[in-house]
């Protein structure tokens, strides 16, 4: 069970850009995906730590995008631990009744975010 | 070193009258090929001459004019790196993007010539592709384009104000722009 103060980290590559440079805002398409958002836990580790895990996954990773569970669970998103093979702390972002999110949802936490460059 | 943008800029919204968007349709029609997708050796530089050529040097309405179509350019060369995207492009197995969904973009975007400076396109792990603006005053709006379809959804301050689903091109830049104009 993922606590609703638990921070969740999505990896932001380079390629494609999502980030909006007409309004400097992360687009909604970054939370976009007919698989789910895959995101990792925070688990307790540092930010340190988990940039360190993102860029040994992606070298050329640019940054990430931050975003508590709790917010997401208010706009009636699933959030879910997935643990698979070499990352124990994969977590997936579903909507509610289907695995991608709606189009508010996915605004939403594109709004609610916050986009740390590395 | 770590840096942390959390800031937004909505933008300024500019209304369009008839002169400047008959303009740019005819615009529209010179450097855009909507039937076709860009090709990966497409010269956006030889598109940006071309639409210069044809301007008249004297008015400001063809200010207005080259500025759209560089914003234009841009927003092709944009989906020119969208179609370049390989198969499992976002690490988890999203698929390469077809080339009719590329050339619906493109004949979206070609539509929308008149608030090109505002538009920006991503594409999506949806296997769809996004064109989006957004205001100063907390409206936005997206189209989200599939092969078959193409979705218009607009908010305001979260509050989803438009989610309808069409299935002509016309008619959907018809109703993206109509709610920017609005």
């Amino acid at each position: 069970m993922i606590q609703d103060d638990e921070l969740l980290h999505r990896a932001i590559k380079p390629k494609p850009q999502f980030w909006n440079t007409k309004t400097d805002t992360v687009s909604s398409a970054l939370f976009k995906d007919s698989k789910g958002v895959s995101v990792d836990r925070n688990s307790n580790r540092t930010n340190e730590e988990i940039k360190l895990c993102f860029l040994n996954d992606f070298p050329d990773l640019k940054g990430e995008a931050r975003l508590n569970s709790k917010p997401c669970r208010e706009k009636r998103c699933r959030v879910i631990a997935d643990p698979i093979e070499n990352n124990e702390h994969h977590a997936l972002i579903l909507g509610s009744e289907k695995i991608e999110l709606t189009k508010s949802q996915a605004k939403f936490l594109s709004r609610n975010c916050i986009v740390v460059v590395y | 070193m770590t840096s942390i943008i959390n800031y937004q800029r909505p933008l300024d919204k500019i209304n369009f009258n008839s002169s400047n968007v008959t303009s740019s349709l005819i615009m529209c029609a010179m450097i855009a090929t909507p039937s076709m997708p860009l090709s990966a050796s497409e010269n956006l530089e030889s598109l940006t001459g071309t639409a210069y050529q044809a301007q008249d040097s004297s008015s400001s309405v063809n200010d207005y004019f080259s500025k759209q179509s560089t914003y234009y350019i841009e927003l092709l060369h944009t989906l020119q790196e969208i179609q370049k995207l390989p198969d499992n492009w976002n690490d988890n197995d999203a698929s390469q993007f077809s080339s009719e969904l590329i050339s619906e973009a493109k004949a979206f975007i070609s539509n929308s010539i008149d608030i090109a400076q505002h538009l920006s396109v991503f594409p999506t792990a949806n296997n769809s592709i996004q064109v989006e603006w957004e205001l100063l005053n907390g409206l936005y709006c997206e189209a989200e384009i599939f092969e078959d379809s193409i979705e218009i959804y607009a908010e305001k301050n979260d509050e989803e104000l438009i989610h309808e689903s069409f299935n002509n091109i016309k008619e959907s830049t018809d109703r993206f722009i109509g709610i920017y104009n609005s």
